[in-house]
């Protein structure tokens, strides 16, 4: 359409034209996120190199009305940057500078296509960032911003939320507002991360960083079965330990894992433990071995210790190609995040094992066992017929008895498209209404993001300004209230 | 139809193996250089997957992509879902050639190259000639003839060049075994010390040695180029070349490029023969590196950053035994790069030649963190990468001298 | 003279407050009025008090969570978690009879030294439920620690000021009470030494629970204490760091309580003014010599860059012309007659923010009844 081809060709002249890509096969490359089942094919992919070069990009789609995704390194697990298809691809992975380390103020300040695991080597060895998801040596901050992102040790540590110092976010109309903490006024940066790129999008981030732990103990145990497992999650929790990370897996995913990476997780476990202690060296030592012990009161058939630095890595590296891994064992599966109160781990995980054989379908388990967030892998085959609708069906059973036992849709992944259908299990039409709140005030025009996180597509009432009329009703498909 | 012809076609399943995770794109260098998800190895797989479709066509923008493949495997070794990228973009390479029409001065570069680098006598012939463009600073030419005279290694002066290589050469002490070593091209013209050294160090360790001067050329750089009948061709010429030395225990090449390319064979040409070939093939570094040293090292006090080679480390997988051979020499103190140690230095076979923007930034980046090792000398297990970082390291003021490992070892042993 | 609503139910108090709205007034509301006059002076024409939202809906020891509702005074909620081995890691003070609630707490974003490790109040909160002027009654977040369903209502309403409706009952996140715990003090005359103890101590891998410096006529205190089984070893640890960074008067106190408790006392005052001031923990030496020139005596946390000064009410002009531009210097505790004279938010926020604040505010009170005028830019 006419006004597609200018506003392709003013991007074009903010970016340069070798950062504008209209070509259907390179468009072909950026249709999907981490969530390869949902794709969307752009107007245009554009690829700005500044901070204000992104800022020129949202204020050429505000003037033509035109809606834009942001999308990080495309990694994230709910289709958050799934693309519109009559909307703009911002695309933030040339902003990748690191531009400031003041380890004086454990600062760390970044553009968004900086890596999770860049920031944490840029800050080594004396300091390390904690949200660590297991995709770090991807993913990108302004990702991690966008969907609140934990990680293995969040448990412990928190979220992104509680290490994000200060922001610089272009709203829709190319407004540039910085956001701090402490700073007078509401807290917007607060209602920032965690929004999923839909209140505009962030070109300038302040992290705070944390000493590096003095001591890292880590042990996997293998139990019989989950239940057992479980168990011991539950002793570990209630002798008032807070360790840095306890993760989960059983045996499906441990086979995965273990062909991945060869670290040497037993095969014949129908769970392992991963627990990680860390802290001031005398508090660690007393305490690992308060975890050893209860892991074997509670059943554990064998435990492994890291001897070294190596044999850590190679018990993590397991754990965070878990998922990944999963590809050499299952032709396709889907990836849920539920979470649930972590006294409720094993009557959940027996649900999920009767809906499983209710269903013919298998289901690996991966989870951070401390505060209750699983990851159910349902695997399915493509090409036996109907079984792809039915392991959504059951996909969206474990994550509706997630919010049976008290818990949440998304404890990491964020909503984004995929689990927007699951918001009215979790929240009122009053929930809803109040969120839509706060989403209009940032964002009148509904061009962040659209069709993200809302379970159904809403206007945003008495605009100031110019009235522009939305894709969507243009479209039909909503009308103002 | 498909924009693929069904000779060879890049694989489904292979294709279906990637769940989009994006572990690949920090190890890919082209990602590194441009952050662009269609020069990544994610993006690179959509559009051979975009190409595999019923109605599609293999468009201008699809080649330029899959052309800017390095075809280093930093991809095959970080993937998590084991998806053998190598295997698609060996693939679909010859489909491009087959398919895809270049523009007239790309083909007739690349006619050049093929033409020239896999054939040690007009390497020779050619030499004093690209001896005495260096010299004359050819080097500064803008564009590609600059290109070339910077991808090309310092030639050696006539005498050194003239110095034969012994077809035979007998085990020092009990035999160990029998092998038979690969000259190939541009080593063998532009690196024949290597070889020296090879020969050396393998016999001092109990080998008997042969070094048939055929074949000129294991057709490695053809094959990952997508000369796919070219390859075929010296492929056959290779097996049948040590074939005719009676049983060797093992083939082995001093050239990680090559050393790939032998491996491949069995998938190549599908043969029994060609895959109990494959099996044999061992780099001198993993051939010296698994076994008890028999020979005295003398000390070579000297700190050295040891360069991962790709087609050695992410094709063949041979980390361990490079560096436990330079452990073996005393004083000598290896180096590991911190930054970016699984990214490319950019040759990549003849890709300097081919894409020399790309490949300039790369050996830049490569080199800059070579120098921040504080390494006094630099050990690379390939010609194309020991050019390379020649190059950039003396562009960048640190002019270090680089050398094959074997070439260290083999001082080593001439120094007890 | 203002009308007052004690409301018992959320139905009720979502009706006292949506009632008032629709009759143009505005609702001052208020917990346990130990932060009553914080903020810009302002007139209400209803005062809705939420002292009969005071349960403890839910304490999940397995789960370490619980729901209060916004009655609850804080230090009730403590006993409660206490009896079951743990705590909400927040500790302000917690006025002269234990009265502050939880619902004003969050409000003001108020926090005291435990917000070295854990946090201010926004850190803790996993979820709300809150009444807005037309008469909604929303839920945000949920009850489990790992939950980024939806938007982060909670954040948004704490700090806030009860400018963007009343807040119900929170959903928090608790922590293991220590088993014991142990303080390391020393002491400083020059500001630029007691600067470098604490940023020495704050680069290390310690795991402070908290590490405050107080100031007072011209000497100053660096505090941090450790908690858990070790406790006493670990405080051992941070006093010979004390020490190493030139510190005095180095000691380690297991019988820490009275310290703590005077930090927390030092963020208020009843007869002078106190200055929030946050800015980056290596500016203490800067917000320090303010300190010095204006005749203030400081609490603060060292790692976070939060200080309280207090002082004349008079200085506080001076004060924020001695920090560096653009440093947060809010107005909290002022004898009355001195408060129409000074602006309590500074710096205001810019334009754009605060437009952006304005436009929220439009939208989730519509009617302006929520403490109006008391907030930023007469929000």
């Amino acid at each position: 359409m006419a006004s597609g081809a200018q506003l392709v060709a003013r991007l074009a002249g903010i970016c340069g034209p070798e950062h504008v890509l209209t070509h259907p096969d390179a468009l072909a490359t950026y249709r999907s996120d981490g969530l390869a089942q949902y794709r969307q094919t752009p107007l245009a992919a554009v690829l700005p190199g500044s901070a204000e070069e992104v800022r020129g990009v949202v204020r050429a789609c505000y003037e033509a009305g035109v809606p834009w995704v942001a999308r990080g390194s495309g990694t994230g697990l709910s289709g958050g940057a799934l693309p519109v298809s009559d909307g703009v691809l911002l695309v933030l992975a040339r902003l990748r500078r690191i531009l400031s380390v003041e380890l004086d103020d454990a600062r760390v300040v970044v553009e968004p296509g900086v890596s999770n695991l860049a920031v944490s080597r840029a800050v080594a060895p004396t300091h390390f960032y904690p949200p660590d998801p297991s995709s770090q040596v991807v993913c990108s901050i302004g990702g991690n911003v966008a969907e609140n992102s934990g990680g293995a040790h969040c448990f412990k540590y928190g979220f992104t939320t509680n290490y994000v110092t200060a922001l610089e976010v272009v709203l829709t109309d190319g407004t540039v507002v910085r956001m701090a903490r402490d700073a007078p006024g509401y807290d917007l940066l607060g209602a920032f991360v965690g929004s999923e790129g839909t209140l505009g999008v962030a070109t300038r981030i302040e992290l705070r960083v944390l000493p590096r732990p003095e001591s890292l103990r880590t042990l996997v145990a293998f139990f019989a079965d989950t239940g057992a497992a479980g168990e011991a999650v539950s002793a570990i929790v209630a002798a008032g330990m807070v360790p840095g990370a306890i993760e989960m897996m059983d045996r499906l995913s441990i086979q995965a894992a273990e062909q991945a990476t060869g670290a040497g997780y037993r095969l014949d476990a129908g769970a392992a433990l991963l627990v990680e202690l860390d802290g001031p060296e005398e508090e660690c030592q007393a305490r690992f071995e308060e975890v050893v012990g209860l892991c074997r009161d509670c059943g554990a058939t064998d435990v492994r210790v890291a001897a070294d630095e190596e044999e850590r890595e190679l018990l993590w590296r397991a754990r965070k190609a878990a998922f990944a891994a999963m590809g050499r064992i299952a032709p396709a599966y889907f990836v849920q995040d539920g979470v649930i109160p972590r006294t409720r781990l094993p009557e959940v995980l027996r649900r999920i094992d009767a809906l499983a054989g209710e269903y013919g379908l298998r289901v690996a388990n991966v989870f951070h066992a401390g505060d209750g967030n699983l990851h159910p892998l349902v695997c399915y085959d493509s090409a036996r017929e109907g079984e792809p609708e039915r392991a959504e069906e059951l996909a969206g059973l474990i994550v509706k008895a997630c919010v049976e036992a008290g818990g949440s849709i998304t404890g990491e992944h964020g909503v984004g498209v995929d689990k927007k259908a699951y918001m009215p299990a979790m929240f009122s039409e009053s929930d809803l209404e109040a969120f839509q709140r706060l989403r209009c005030s940032f964002d009148p025009h509904g061009l962040a993001n659209p069709g993200k996180v809302m379970p159904t597509p809403r206007l945003c009432g008495e605009v100031p300004g110019p009235y522009r009329q939305h894709p969507l009703e243009r479209a039909g498909l909503a009308s103002r209230l | 139809m498909p924009a693929f012809d069904s000779r060879r076609p890049p694989e489904t399943d292979v294709l279906d193996d990637c769940v989009h995770c994006g572990f690949c794109l920090d190890t890919c260098p082209t990602y590194v250089l441009w952050a662009s998800e269609a020069d990544s190895p994610r993006g690179r797989i959509v559009l051979i997957g975009e190409g595999l479709r019923p109605e599609a066509t293999l468009s201008d923008e699809m080649v330029i992509h899959l052309d800017r493949c390095l075809g280093c495997m930093a991809c095959v070794s970080a993937c998590p879902s084991g998806v053998r990228y190598d295997r698609l973009i060996e693939r679909v390479r010859p489909q491009i050639e087959r398919h895809h029409t270049r523009p007239a001065a790309e083909r007739a570069l690349r006619r050049l190259l093929f033409a020239t680098l896999p054939h040690p006598r007009r390497l020779r012939a050619l030499a004093p000639l690209i001896r005495a463009g260096q010299l004359a600073g050819a080097r500064r030419l803008p564009g590609r003839l600059g290109a070339l005279a910077r991808a090309a290694p310092a030639v050696a002066p006539r005498a050194a060049r003239r110095a034969a290589i012994p077809e035979h050469t007998p085990a020092v002490g009990a035999r160990r075994g029998r092998v038979g070593l690969l000259l190939g091209c541009v080593q063998r013209v532009f690196f024949p010390e290597v070889h020296r050294a090879s020969i050396g160090a393998l016999a001092a360790e109990g080998f008997e040695v042969l070094a048939p001067p055929a074949p000129d050329c294991c057709g490695a750089l053809e094959l990952h180029a997508g000369e796919e009948d070219a390859a075929l061709t010296r492929a056959r010429r290779t097996i049948d070349a040590f074939a005719r030395l009676g049983e060797l225990d093992h083939i082995v090449s001093n050239a990680a490029g090559c050393g790939s390319a032998l491996r491949e064979y069995g998938e190549l040409l599908g043969t029994d023969q060609a895959r109990e070939f494959s099996a044999r093939v061992r780099d001198v570094t993993e051939l010296l590196g698994d076994l008890e040293p028999r020979a005295p090292r003398g000390p070579l006090p000297l700190r050295v950053a040891y360069h991962d080679a790709c087609h050695l480390a992410h094709a063949q997988r041979v980390r361990r035994q490079p560096r436990a051979l330079l452990r073996g020499i005393p004083g000598l103190e290896v180096l590991e790069v911190e930054r970016e140690p699984e990214v490319c230095c950019g040759s990549a076979g003849i890709y300097n030649l081919l894409q020399p923007r790309a490949a300039f930034e790369l050996g830049r980046r490569k080199a800059a963190h070579l120098i921040a090792t504080g390494a006094e000398a630099i050990a690379a297990a390939n010609p194309g990468c020991a050019a390379q970082l020649a190059l950039h390291l003396a562009e960048l003021g640190h002019p270090l001298p680089v050398r094959h490992p074997v070439e260290l070892v083999w001082e080593s042993i001439r120094a007890a | 003279m203002a009308r007052e609503a004690h409301p018992a139910s959320f139905g009720a108090a979502a009706s006292a407050l949506a009632a008032a709205a629709a009759e143009g007034e505005v609702v001052r509301i208020l917990g346990g009025q130990t932060k009553r006059a914080w903020g810009t002076p302002a007139e209400a024409g209803v005062e809705l008090h939420t002292g009969a939202l005071d349960r403890v809906v839910e304490h999940n020891v397995g789960d370490l969570t619980a729901v209060l509702q916004a009655g609850v005074p804080l230090a009730r909620a403590q006993e409660r978690f206490a009896a079951a081995g743990q705590r909400l890691a927040l500790d302000p003070w917690p006025g002269p009879r234990g009265e502050a609630t939880i619902g004003g707490i969050l409000a003001t974003g108020d926090s005291g030294p435990l917000r070295h490790r854990y946090g201010a109040p926004r850190d803790l909160v996993l979820g709300m439920t809150v009444a807005l002027s037309d008469g909604t009654i929303a839920r945000s977040g949920g009850r489990v620690i790992k939950n980024v369903a939806g938007y982060d209502l909670a954040k948004l309403f704490c700090g806030s000021f009860g400018t963007l409706g009343l807040v119900l009952s929170v959903n928090l996140r608790l922590h293991p009470l220590p088993a014991a715990t142990a303080t390391a003090v020393g002491t400083a005359r020059a500001a630029d030494r007691l600067a470098g103890g604490a940023r020495r101590l704050a680069g290390q891998p310690l795991e402070l629970e908290a590490l405050d410096v107080a100031w007072r006529e011209g000497r100053g205190t660096l505090l941090a204490q450790c908690a858990g089984a070790q406790a006493e070893s670990r405080a051992r640890r941070a006093a010979e760091l004390m020490r190493q960074a030139g510190l005095e008067a180095v000691e380690v106190a297991a019988d820490d309580g009275g310290l703590w408790a005077a930090q927390r006392a030092g963020q208020r005052s009843g007869e002078r003014a106190v200055v929030r001031v946050a800015s980056r923990p290596s500016r203490l030496e800067r917000v320090l010599a303010a300190a010095r020139e204006c005749g203030a005596s400081l609490v603060g946390r060292a790692a976070v860059g939060e200080s309280f000064l207090e002082l004349d009410p008079d200085a506080v002009g001076r004060l924020r012309a001695a920090l560096p531009p653009g440093t947060v210097a809010v107005l909290t505790d002022c004898p009355p007659e001195h408060r129409d004279a000074i602006e309590p938010w500074v710096p205001a926020p810019e334009a754009a923010a605060l437009e952006l604040m304005r436009r929220l505010k439009a939208r989730f009170d519509p009617a302006g009844a929520c403490n109006r005028g008391i907030f930023v830019g007469g929000i």
